[in-house]
């Protein structure tokens, strides 16, 4: 495979994710523990998900850039971090519900795209 | 700086950390998800340390800001973290997949902390 055109597809996909990123992660006023974070991450598992479902069927270098750089540059584990730092700062109980919370959602939303996948493009091989 | 120039930086930020994950996921490989816990560990060290730095030099330009916001979000990914844990759990045993889930957040939590402290 060629490297440059592997990490150039990567560099598009994490440039497209990280500008939805900082476009889309808006705050749900009333909702603290649904997070800026919440929305992107969750929907990042579910377009990756699918994606992993389909990875037979798509070129290689469109799984980098969709599954690498996209989902990855759209997701962020240091932001979530940021957020549960703010609420034990706060000594908010969403400490607690908000990383439980976005973990049981992100692995939901996983499966569910998977399932979606699956069931459009015939499944993966392992 | 005009808007459309900030969000530049800060996807440039993102296009390069997810180049540098994706660098780090190929030399580290391990049957398990070390790749991912490095750079997420990695990362919100970084973000602790330049929000600690924010905190004290508020001079530092809006597009660097953001370029090294993007690049945080583009280096740590939780999609990859959420299917890893998935197919441990799937492939090897619910204790690895709950484990993964705890020591991420564990150590994730350790080093945003420490970058907050330290910058």
């Amino acid at each position: 495979m060629n490297t440059t055109l592997m990490y150039a597809a990567v560099f598009i996909g994490g440039a497209a994710g990280s500008l939805l990123r900082e476009v889309f992660g808006l705050e749900i006023p009333g909702l603290p523990f649904l997070t800026a974070t919440f929305g992107i991450n969750v929907a990042a598992s579910l377009v990756l998900g699918f994606l992993y479902a389909i990875r037979h069927r798509v070129h290689a270098h469109v799984l980098h850039m969709g599954a690498v750089g996209f989902c990855g540059g759209l997701s962020t584990f240091s932001a979530f971090m940021a957020e549960i730092a703010r609420f034990a700062e706060a000594g908010s109980i969403h400490v607690l519900t908000a990383p439980a919370l976005e973990i049981v959602f992100g692995l939901g939303a996983a499966v569910l795209g998977e399932a979606v996948g699956r069931h459009f493009y015939g499944g993966a091989r392992a | 700086m005009s808007e459309i120039y900030l969000h530049a930086a800060f996807a440039l930020g993102g296009g390069l950390g997810a180049v540098l994950r994706h660098a780090v996921s190929r030399m580290v490989t391990h049957e398990l998800p070390l790749a991912t816990l490095i750079v997420n560990v990695l990362g919100s060290f970084l973000l602790g340390l330049w929000i600690a730095y924010l905190g004290e030099l508020p001079a530092v330009g809006e597009d660097q800001r953001r370029m090294v916001f993007g690049f945080c979000g583009g280096f740590t990914t939780f999609s990859s973290f959420a299917y890893q844990t998935l197919s441990l759990h799937r492939e090897r045993t619910l204790i690895l997949a709950a484990g993964n889930i705890l020591l991420s957040l564990l150590l994730c939590g350790i080093g945003f902390w420490l970058g907050l402290v330290l910058g």
